[in-house]
């Protein structure tokens, strides 16, 4: 036992001394999110790699007898006369339905990302009555599907920009009524009028005084934002860990070419506890990786939002075992691709089409709106599993068992396969 | 049996290793060695490139297994008692193997370690073995940085951190600058001397063998054609010298190589050697009295339209019992 750590140190020891592979465990994933996470915060400017997010319209405003603000907000996702060059047009692909019902089966079952349900009384609520009484308020329901977050985020960014439009001009219209009114030698009343135009002039700029609301309901009925960070971090983090187990695994290839881990095996030291010794070494290291990306995203983070932030959830024990059991699963993973491998080159080859595989249908790259775009192959990825879990964690949620689950027994019998291969071929020459 | 009361601290009965190439024949590497080596002698396992002497290592090393007989150290097999085995030798083996990115030091710690060292013992033994290799002043730089002699001295030192009664070492002079070289010598030398340890030591260089060892193996192809002490194997050379002439021609043929043998008074035989390296051609007479058959030789060379260059006469060493063995130099 005393050996296998004494391995294991010294493998951190030899890591921590490479400062290339320092960049590829650290810098990287974290210079990735944090762009991927500004690029975000600017969707609603058109800023996007994404393309054709399936959304549905439903849309049961009975307007009014001059105006349908939910005819107008449907119109600008779903045009009458289609353009092609229409950022927003690319960006989306919305279908109106009529039923609420069947639009949130669609979301559950994957086939939109974001079901967006305007209530009849969205105009009538926002309509003018008369002078010196304030508008009223209203709420569009958006319903998304809580784990394919990026899609209905960033819907749900445009909706927000799109609403503050129809509030502003709402408000403007109303202050023009207003002074009109005001104006009029009939009614001198002109008090109310200030109040009025002064809390349309800062709804227009302060999003939380808007008068019209976006519910943000996911699957399970819970309200949530979703932070880009979170998002792509997590799943870069993942995706960056498999290639640190990869490269830790691959290191015993490494020790049998420069000889010294014949040097090892001539010691009286057991093979197995060799091997134990190498692999808990890899586990450390991928381990503290992610703490510590974690920890880096937190403070990123700070800067972005000008604030602390616990942005991967109130619960820290459950954090802590989703962390071990990603780690569990990373490594395992990479014990049989180097058990496997001729060569450490051969052994980075086949890591890398594995991580960039798992990377893709996992989310670390790019996020369709639907669960049904992969076929359920992202239920392959460790990627998938791990992220999804520290997304749910991010958001509160603690139904995060079937992923430790998951990646725990993925872990255990690939640790297994691994070391079974190893001690074979330990033996055999 | 216990190390104590036998006199030989190595015994290897019947050892042979066979490898499977990548396309699936087989190389036997090494068949059917018999070998002791004594308590406290330096042994000199003797042989060209491929010979088989680091399979014959590996295999008493517990590094690989062999694929027939069975060796014992200390009493302790190699195959059925490893850990007993292995706590009793350092070995020393042919290629550096270090972590480049470590000092000296953590190399030291660190392989310390997997001998059960700890704590004072163990810095103290690392200050001693630093000691020794001569490397206390660089001790804490990178390997990596060292030159090829110092990093040769390193994987030496490792060898003796657990203070063993056996140490292999194989071929540790390979690649290295005379001084280096010498120091290595003088080292073996030392370890037998001050620290009563039994060496086994493998080179391709007749010098080396000749300058350190109490007896001598001489290992071809996988199997020992002689062994003893240096006075036993001279002998079986007998009382031959070798004429060297080396020649300006591609080849001699065998009809010269005959008149050598019937016409010169004393001479045995003749050969013609090509180097493969830099193709020089020499052509060896052994002869009972070299230095008496010198003249009759250069003349019959000259009669023949051999053009000599240089002659060189030389007494009986390794070199000449290996080339009667196999009719082929051993080459340095
Ligand atoms: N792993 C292996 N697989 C197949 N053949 C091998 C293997 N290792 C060694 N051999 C072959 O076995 C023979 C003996 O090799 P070995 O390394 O023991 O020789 P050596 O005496 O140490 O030579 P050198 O002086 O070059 O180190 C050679 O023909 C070599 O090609
Ligand atoms: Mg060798």
């Amino acid at each position: 036992m005393r050996k296998i750590l004494i391995i294991a140190a010294k493998d951190l020891r030899e890591t921590f001394s490479d400062r290339n592979l320092l960049l590829i465990m650290f810098a990287a994933p974290l210079a990735i999110a944090t762009i991927i996470a500004l690029v975000f915060g600017g969707v609603s400017r058109g800023a996007s790699p994404l393309q054709n997010i399936p959304i549905a319209i439903v849309n049961q405003d009975t307007g009014s007898a001059f105006v349908s603000y939910g005819q107008i907000f449907t119109e600008i996702f779903i045009p009458a006369t289609p353009d092609p060059e229409n950022e927003l047009e690319q960006l989306v692909d919305a279908i109106a339905l009529t039923d609420p019902v069947a639009a949130r089966a669609g979301v559950d079952a994957g086939t939109y990302a974001v079901a967006i349900i305007i209530p009849p009384d969205f105009t009538s609520n926002l309509s003018y009555v008369g002078p010196g009484i304030p508008l009223g308020t209203s709420s569009i329901e958006m319903y998304a599907d809580r784990d394919r977050p990026i899609g209905a985020e960033i819907i749900r960014s445009i909706t927000d920009g799109i609403l503050t439009q129809l509030a502003a001009s709402n408000i403007a219209l109303a202050a023009g009524l207003d002074t009109l009114i005001a104006d009029s030698p009939l009614i001198a009343a002109s008090a109310p009028f200030s109040d009025a135009f002064n809390n349309a002039m800062a709804a227009t700029f302060t999003p939380s005084l808007n008068t019209i609301q976006v519910e943000s309901l996911t699957i399970e009925q819970q309200a949530r934002t979703f932070n880009p960070l979170v998002l792509v971090g997590s799943a870069q983090a993942i995706f960056f860990a498999l290639f640190t187990a990869n490269g830790g695994a691959s290191h015993i290839l490494e020790e049998g070419r420069n000889r010294t881990l014949h040097r090892l095996r001539m010691s009286p030291t057991h093979p197995v506890t060799i091997l134990l010794g190498k692999m808990a070494g890899t586990f450390v290291m991928v381990f503290v990786q992610l703490v510590l990306l974690g920890i880096a995203f937190m403070l990123v983070n700070t800067l972005l939002a000008g604030q602390f932030e616990l942005i991967w959830g109130p619960n820290p024990i459950a954090l802590l075992l989703i962390t071990f059991t990603i780690t569990l699963a990373s490594t395992g993973l990479g014990s049989i691709v180097a058990a496997t491998a001729k060569n450490p080159e051969r052994a980075q080859i086949t890591g890398t089409v594995i991580a960039m595989f798992m990377g893709m249908v996992g989310g670390a790259f790019f996020q369709t709106g639907t669960d049904s775009a992969f076929g359920g192959i992202e239920r392959l990825s460790i990627v998938y599993w791990g992220s999804n879990a520290l997304q749910r964690l991010a958001s509160g949620q603690s139904d995060i068992v079937l992923h430790a689950v998951v990646m725990t027994l993925f872990g255990a019998i690939a640790f297994a396969i691994g070391l079974w291969l190893f001690h074979r071929q330990l033996q055999e020459d | 049996m216990t190390a104590s009361s036998s006199p030989s601290l190595v015994q290897i009965r019947g050892l042979g290793k066979t490898y499977k190439r990548a396309d699936g024949t087989p190389v036997k590497a090494v068949k059917n060695i018999d070998l002791d080596i004594l308590t406290g002698e330096i042994f000199s396992l003797l042989g060209p490139n491929g010979a088989g002497k680091s399979t014959t290592i590996s295999m008493i090393s517990g590094l690989i297994p062999p694929t027939q007989g069975e060796a014992h150290i200390g009493g302790y097999s190699i195959v059925k008692q490893p850990m007993q085995a292995k706590r009793l030798m350092g070995v020393v083996p042919q290629e550096i193997a270090l972590y480049p990115t470590l000092s000296a030091r953590q190399n030291l710690e660190f392989f310390g370690r997997m001998y059960d060292m700890q704590g004072a013992a163990l810095r103290q033994r690392v200050d001693e073995v630093l000691e020794v290799i001569d490397l206390k002043d660089r001790q804490h730089d990178r390997v990596e940085t060292f030159s090829g002699g110092m990093k040769r001295r390193v994987n030496i030192g490792v060898g003796l951190l657990n203070k063993p009664q056996l140490i292999y070492m194989d071929e540790p002079t390979v690649g290295i600058d005379p001084q280096n070289r010498r120091r290595i010598l003088d080292t073996v030398l030392l370890l037998r001397e001050q620290y009563k340890m039994t060496v086994l030591y493998t080179t391709h260089l007749m010098e080396e063998a000749q300058e350190l060892s109490d007896r001598v193996g001489i290992i071809d192809h996988g199997e020992i054609i002689a062994c003893g002490t240096q006075t036993e194997l001279m002998h079986r050379v007998g009382e031959e010298d070798r004429l060297i002439l080396s020649i300006d021609q591609p080849n001699v043929s065998d009809t010269v190589l005959t008149r050598f043998q019937t016409e010169i008074d004393g001479v045995q035989r003749a050969v013609c050697e090509i180097n493969p390296d830099d193709h020089s051609v020499k052509l060896i007479i052994f002869a009972q009295r070299g230095r008496k058959a010198l003249p009759d030789a250069i003349r019959l060379a000259n009669d023949a339209g051999v053009k000599v260059t240089s002659v060189e006469v030389r007494e009986p060493d390794l070199e000449s019992l290996f080339l009667k063995l196999t009719g082929r130099a051993l080459r340095d």
